[in-house]
This record gives C-alpha cells, sequence and structure tokens, in this order.
C-alpha cells in the first residue's frame, strides 16, 4: 500500500463530495457532505504512513458504494420528493409572517 | 374516539422528519449490504448441501457478530434474530417465566416490571397475568427514574423470576439505571431484561458489566430495515426459555423459523456503522437536541421537559417538552411541515394522553400540551432552526386564542378558579 499524494487524497475529497450531491433526499445528501468533511478532518492528523494508506483505502470504497447509493436513491425518488427545506427559500426567517396564520 | 392529524392545507415539500423514536430512515450503507442477497445471494442459509446456503450462513454470522460487539456480549451464539424487538420482546417475556414455572410445584411466577414499558412488554405481562403469573408495575418519579430501592422491596425472594426494565424510554428519553438493577438481580438470582430497541447503538450497552441476562433489539429504529431484530439470551450464567416459535428449530430452538438473509446483514450493517460512529453520532445529535430547547426556552416560557435534564439520565435525541396552555394535537396539527409525535407511533392515533407521561405524575392538561421531538444521525442543524421558528410561531399564536393563557396573564392562579359543573 503507498502512501496517497496530496493531489490524491484531494482528489478523492472531491468526488465524494460531488458523489454526495447525486442523492436526492436532502437528509441523506446533507448527511454524506457532513460525514465526509468531519472524516477527512479527524484524518487530517494521521502522522502513521500505513494509517494514512488504509484511510485512503477506506474512502476509495466509500466512494464506490456513495456512486452507487446516491444513483439507487434518485432513482427510485418519488415524484415531487423535496424537503420543505430546499423548498423554504430563506432558514433565517425568524417569526415573520410565513405560511398558516 | 380516534382521530387522525392529517394535512389540511398544501404543504410544498416534504416534512421534516422529527419522529426517530417511531422508525429511522435505511442508511443508504445499510441498504449497500443488503442489496446483493436480494440479487444474487438467495440461498436459505440453514441449507447445508450446497454452496448457496453455505455463503449466506457466513454472512448471517458475520451479522451476528456485528450485533455481539455492539453489546459486549461474550459469545455471538448468545445473540438471536427476530423480526423486531416486538418479538423479542414477547419472546422473553413470556418464555421465561413459562419455562421456570413448567413445574407445577414452582413458586416462581412472579415478575417485576415497571409502569412506563412500551406497550408489548406491558402486553405481554397481562398475558402471563391471565395465566398464573403475578405482575408488579413500579411507578417511576417526575423525571421517569425507577427507584432502585422500590425495585430491591419488590422483590420476593424465592418467588421473582424476571425483572424487565427498559433501557431508554421511547417517550421522554430517560435511561434507567441499568448496572444498578443489573446487580440487584444478579445478587438476588433474578433474571434481568431491558428493552433496548431505543438504546442500542445510541448509548453504550455492555451486557456484562450490566449483569442483563436478555436484552431486545429492533432493526429500524437504528437505521436498519424494518422486520428484523435480535435478542440477547445469556449462556453464562445460562439463561432458559419456551420459545413462541415452533418449526425448524433455527436460533438454537429458540425462534423457528429461516432467518432472513437480507435483513439479518442490513441488521448487522447498522449495529456495524453504530458502534463506529456512536460517539459521532451521539455529539451530532447533543448539539441539535441543546440547540432546539435552548432557542425555544428562549424565546417562549411555560415550556417543561419532561423527562430528567442530566444528560447521564436522558438521551437527547428524545427531547420531550409541554407547553402550558396549548393542545399537543392542535400543535402538530399545525405544525404540518414537520413531522412529530406526542408519543409512541403506538398509541398515536388516541386522544388518551400518554400513560407515560401520566406515570411521571403530569396533570391530564400537561400530558396533553406535549410534543416529542426525536432527533437522529439524519437531522440538519438548518432543519432545527426551521421547526425552532415555526413553533415558537405556532405556540404563541395558538395561546393568544387560548381564554386561560389571557388569564394566567392577568396574573389569575388557574388553580384557584371554581369551574361551575355541567
Amino acid at each position: 500500500m503507498s502512501v496517497p499524494s496530496r493531489e490524491s487524497k484531494l482528489a478523492l475529497f472531491r468526488a465524494l463530495q460531488r458523489a454526495s450531491y447525486g442523492f436526492a433526499s436532502y437528509n441523506f445528501r446533507q448527511y454524506a457532505l457532513r460525514r465526509t468533511a468531519d472524516a477527512f478532518r479527524a484524518n487530517a492528523h494521521l502522522a502513521d504512513d500505513a494509517a494514512v494508506a488504509a484511510a485512503y483505502q477506506r474512502g476509495t470504497a466509500d466512494l464506490a458504494m456513495l456512486r452507487r447509493q446516491a444513483r439507487i436513491n434518485a432513482e427510485f425518488a418519488p415524484p415531487g420528493y423535496t424537503s420543505v427545506i430546499e423548498s423554504t427559500p430563506s432558514s433565517s426567517s425568524s417569526s415573520s409572517s410565513s405560511s398558516s396564520a | 374516539m380516534t382521530t387522525t392529524v392529517k394535512e389540511t392545507s398544501p404543504v410544498t415539500g416534504r416534512p421534516v422528519y422529527l419522529d426517530v423514536q417511531a422508525t429511522t430512515a435505511t442508511d443508504p450503507r445499510v441498504l449497500d449490504a443488503m442489496l446483493p442477497y436480494f440479487t444474487h445471494l438467495y440461498g436459505n442459509p440453514h441449507s447445508r448441501t450446497h454452496s448457496y446456503g453455505w455463503e449466506t450462513e457466513q454472512h448471517i454470522e458475520n451479522a451476528r457478530e456485528e450485533v455481539r460487539q455492539l453489546i459486549g456480549a461474550k459469545d455471538k451464539r448468545e445473540v438471536l434474530f427476530t423480526s423486531g424487538a416486538t418479538e423479542a420482546n414477547n419472546t422473553i417475556i413470556k418464555g421465561i417465566p413459562r419455562f421456570y414455572a413448567q413445574d407445577p410445584t414452582s413458586k416462581r411466577r412472579h415478575i417485576i416490571t415497571t409502569q412506563t414499558e412500551h406497550k408489548c412488554v406491558l402486553d405481554a405481562c397481562r398475558v402471563l397475568e391471565t395465566q398464573g403469573f403475578e405482575v408488579t408495575y413500579l411507578p417511576v418519579s417526575d423525571t421517569g427514574l425507577i427507584d432502585v430501592n422500590s425495585l430491591a422491596a419488590a422483590i420476593r425472594p424465592g418467588q421473582t423470576v424476571l425483572v424487565s426494565v427498559m433501557a431508554i424510554n421511547n417517550e421522554i428519553g430517560v435511561i434507567q439505571p441499568l448496572e444498578q438493577i443489573g446487580q440487584l438481580c444478579r445478587k438476588n438470582k433474578i433474571f434481568f431484561h431491558t428493552d433496548a430497541a431505543q438504546a442500542v447503538g445510541k448509548i453504550p450497552i455492555d451486557v456484562e458489566a450490566m449483569h442483563i441476562d436478555a436484552l431486545s433489539i429492533s432493526g429500524h429504529k437504528i437505521y436498519g430495515p424494518k422486520g428484523v431484530g435480535a435478542m440477547y439470551v445469556r449462556r453464562r450464567p445460562r439463561v432458559r426459555l419456551e420459545p413462541l416459535m415452533h418449526g425448524g428449530g433455527q436460533e438454537r430452538g429458540l425462534r423457528s423459523g429461516t432467518v432472513p438473509t437480507p435483513l439479518a446483514v442490513g441488521l448487522g450493517a447498522a449495529c456495524r456503522l453504530a458502534r463506529e460512529d456512536m460517539a459521532y453520532d451521539y455529539a451530532h445529535v447533543a448539539r441539535l437536541s441543546d440547540r432546539l430547547y435552548r432557542h425555544v426556552t428562549a424565546a417562549l416560557p411555560d415550556v417543561l421537559r419532561n423527562g430528567p435534564a442530566d444528560p447521564a439520565q436522558h438521551y437527547p435525541g428524545c427531547l420531550n417538552l409541554s407547553f402550558a396552555y396549548v393542545e399537543g394535537e392542535s400543535l402538530m396539527m399545525a405544525l404540518k411541515e414537520v413531522a412529530l409525535s406526542s408519543g409512541s407511533a403506538c398509541t398515536s392515533a388516541s386522544l388518551e394522553p400518554s400513560y407515560v407521561l401520566r406515570a411521571l405524575g403530569r396533570a391530564d392538561e400537561m400530558a396533553h400540551s406535549s410534543v416529542r421531538f426525536g432527533l437522529g444521525r439524519f437531522t440538519t442543524e438548518r432543519e432545527v432552526d426551521f421547526v425552532v421558528d415555526r413553533v415558537i410561531q405556532h405556540v404563541a399564536r395558538l395561546r393568544d386564542l387560548s381564554p386561560l393563557w389571557e388569564m394566567v396573564q392577568e396574573g389569575i392562579d388557574l388553580s384557584t378558579i371554581k369551574w361551575s359543573d355541567h
């Protein structure tokens, strides 16, 4: 197992993020983005070459899984199946007169 | 009388899902692990004469090992697959007392449980009561905790055979003192069962350290598939039980029926993820729960938490709040952009106040004004902020409509009012 270069680690990170956007489900998409970012942050301090290589290999396997699952998730999404969060323009609308009253 | 909360006006988009105690979304990683068993690997794991059976058996054993590790069992043979926690609870609660009462002269016909257990535990106990067993239903404190001293006092030496106390309550999130209960039971040579459907994978559970003799697990509460669960049944000291299912003798003869490979593998994957990410998921859920509670209570007076505030005694992913002078059903109806429940899904069709909240000594009106916010792995901060915004808006609006709220604002103590009889 060779130690991945900085470029290949970055490429893996970007590929994971891109694959995450493939989820039709808002919650799975957000989770995948968050989990990827947190995993890279947690592994950034790995010093041991073998540990870095192992983490990179796990990430590569995760990427294949993420691509499969994002595709399945999108293929089987019922029509009009978006979260109310995505169809609500702004999240900072505190106590302003919104929808129902 | 039943009622169903339905959409009254069109909502754009799916509601925010805050009902994870009812069920959770299947994690895509779990589905990924399951799919090969729906496409190619369809062998009966109990077939011993060909490779179709051998390969699926191997994967089921790997899944069993994942469950074992999550609960700290010594031997994976102590883990048995079931259709869910309801089946596990029924098998254990009926099976253990029935086995040890087989001898007609046996005096071990007493069971202790609590008033706040899940319906399937309470109903299994009711069945036993009609069959010559006696059941003590322990009360709980105003935060939902059982008192270990009253449990000790309820034990009848030589008669009590089983104590069943749930690990985390599905309505209020209270965590029971499992280790203390386990020690007490072990000392008195009584079997200790815990319904851990809401706890496994969320908080550390160790059947050895906690002296748990039997435990129930649900797949779909931990981002696994519906229709599968597991029960832990200790081998040393040996716990014996009379099975509910008879047939091919699968699962050590305690649960006959072909083990559903895709579901068992899914449960195994869910347990692995829960074990690897327990601290990560817990931190996320705790942060969101704290955010929700702080923002709601900062904006609204007279909001009461049901269950303990101490994080050692409360799982943050189950936040149960009572909004005084607001009816929970009205609030949920108004919050149509949020999928919520006031208590368990099994009783959500009923207008009766929750028996769990009544067991805490809550007045009916406070029990009626409760809403449970269930937060999980897939809940986002933006969703929490969205929900906080809507809750504040609708509670304020409903209170403005309430004559009781108006009287309270004028300084009238409602408990001093003499309501005329009609």
